[in-house]
């Protein structure tokens, strides 16, 4: 059960043409490569993989209806509704799926002269067709998923730039003097309330420090606790707000960090040029490299976990550390161990 | 005598430190002994010391600055009951074991932050197969 519109109509092989018909013709190995290995999903976005025939598909029949022009239609498939296309030697044959609306490059080969050869792509179409074979055309059950999840990954890309736009609209808001502001995040595909979150900056100042603290309180909806979307919605916010990731704190739904004075204004801005050019901000890992105590380290570098460091920030060890400034605060705590 | 007592290792002479365990050595097996043991352990180990009475009360500032965050935050954490407090005329108190207990739950909650934000790349992956049911 498919809905029109959800995904993007742009023509797409299918695994079988890229398999079995495009043999040849590829501006490098990778795709091949990888198909051999069976990583489909490294594919992804199946129209753009660089084969010539595959970037005319794309381009004769594309994404947005109103460039959609005259196609010459394939006379020996005619009870199918296949057109064709052509890039220099190559010809291939685009179906409609009538129902997703989506159009598949079905089949490829290459023309030769006049269609004199038995192996040129018309001959060897008609046969099939004639032997009443064309079944093996259509798009498979891995075809279609490989679609949906194409179309999940820009569903959910989408939506972490909204998410991105409001943060930046209401980082403009609290700037410089501080305040309290709520939006409301919905679910990328149904309409449903997922999320509410608060988020708050107050100047705080002390013993020779002045800082533009923040606030995040999340309250998500019954059904969502827990989930990936949810956890995915929330590492995005907290990075918009402040990129450096083991400087958030957190107690529940309650998080929180701190930074220098005027960030939330600069910030804005630049939330806002991301957006604007489609780009997510990107989380920073670790601004300083931290000693943790030695037995915790080689697991949960291959493991992944969090691991304590003896300043009590919570890092997972995985990158390369030994380009980063040392933590000062690790240093002082290594400093008075014994060897 | 102030609520809290702070010692900082480097102050204490490597002279001090073997008088220490000289005496703590010179204690049966019992919880002073313990106690002492656990406090010459830490300080060679350069950790600093912070003295609290169990039943002792912290103000706002001083819970703070021992949780070493924003008083932004702590206060949020207490309006929230995220740390039990009680009042004491207008002001509000914590209670060193309170703050035990919350440092507690606080260390688990900030490590799975900590893991989200390292695999949020897989989690992302992972929201895009849940999604692909709904399509």
């Amino acid at each position: 059960m498919q809905n029109r519109d959800v995904h993007d109509r742009r023509a797409r092989p299918t695994l079988r043409v890229l398999n079995d018909d495009l043999t040849t013709g590829w501006d490098d190995a990778s795709a091949r490569r990888a198909l051999a290995d069976g990583r489909l999903e490294t594919l992804c976005p199946v129209a753009e993989l660089r084969h010539p025939l595959i970037a005319k598909s794309r381009e004769w029949f594309g994404s947005d209806p109103a460039g959609d022009s005259y196609h010459q239609p394939i006379a020996c498939a005619a009870n199918l509704g296949l057109f064709e296309v052509r890039a220099g030697q190559w010809r291939g044959a685009i179906w409609t799926d009538q129902d997703s609306g989506v159009r598949w490059l079905v089949a490829a080969g290459l023309a030769k002269g006049n269609h004199a050869d038995t192996d040129d792509f018309y001959v060897q179409l008609a046969r099939i067709f004639e032997a009443e074979r064309q079944a093996m055309f259509l798009p498979t059950a891995e075809d279609q998923r490989l679609l949906k999840l194409e179309t999940a990954n820009a569903l959910i890309h989408a939506w972490e730039l909204s998410l991105q736009q409001n943060v930046a609209d209401l980082l403009a808001e609290i700037a410089s003097a501080g305040g309290r502001r709520r939006m409301t995040v919905e679910h990328p595909i149904h309409a449903q309330l997922l999320a509410t979150v608060d988020i708050e900056m107050a100047v705080e100042s002390g013993d020779g420090y002045a800082a533009e603290v923040f606030v995040v309180e999340v309250d998500v909806e019954r059904p969502f606790r827990g989930r990936n979307l949810t956890w995915t919605m929330m590492t995005r916010i907290l990075t918009c707000i402040y990129p450096p990731a083991q400087d958030w704190d957190r107690s529940g739904a309650t998080m929180s960090a701190m930074a220098e004075m005027g960030h939330a204004a600069r910030q804005a801005q630049n939330l806002g040029q991301l957006t604007a050019r489609g780009e997510l901000s990107r989380s920073v890992p670790g601004t300083v490299s931290h000693w943790a105590h030695r037995k915790n380290l080689a697991q949960s570098t291959v493991d992944g976990h969090a691991v304590r460091a003896m300043c009590g920030v919570y890092f997972v060890p995985f990158q390369d550390h030994e380009a980063l400034p040392v933590c000062p605060e690790c240093a002082e705590v290594r400093e008075l161990m014994p060897e | 005598m102030s609520v809290l007592r702070e010692v900082e290792a480097a102050r204490i002479s490597d002279e001090q430190l073997v008088a220490l365990e000289s005496f703590t050595a010179s204690l049966g097996p019992s919880e002073l002994r313990d106690l002492l043991i656990a406090l010459s352990t830490s300080v060679k180990n350069g950790s600093d010391i912070t003295l609290l009475e169990s039943d002792a009360e912290l103000t706002p500032a001083q819970a703070a600055a021992q949780l070493k965050m924003s008083r932004t935050y702590l206060y949020k954490l207490l309006d929230r009951g995220e740390i039990v407090s009680h009042n004491v005329g207008r002001d509000r108190r914590i209670r060193v074991s309170d703050l035990l207990r919350f440092e507690a739950s606080r260390q688990r909650d900030r490590r799975e932050l900590a893991e989200r934000f390292a695999h949020a790349e897989n989690t992302r992956r992972d929201a895009a197969e849940e999604l692909l049911e709904d399509l």
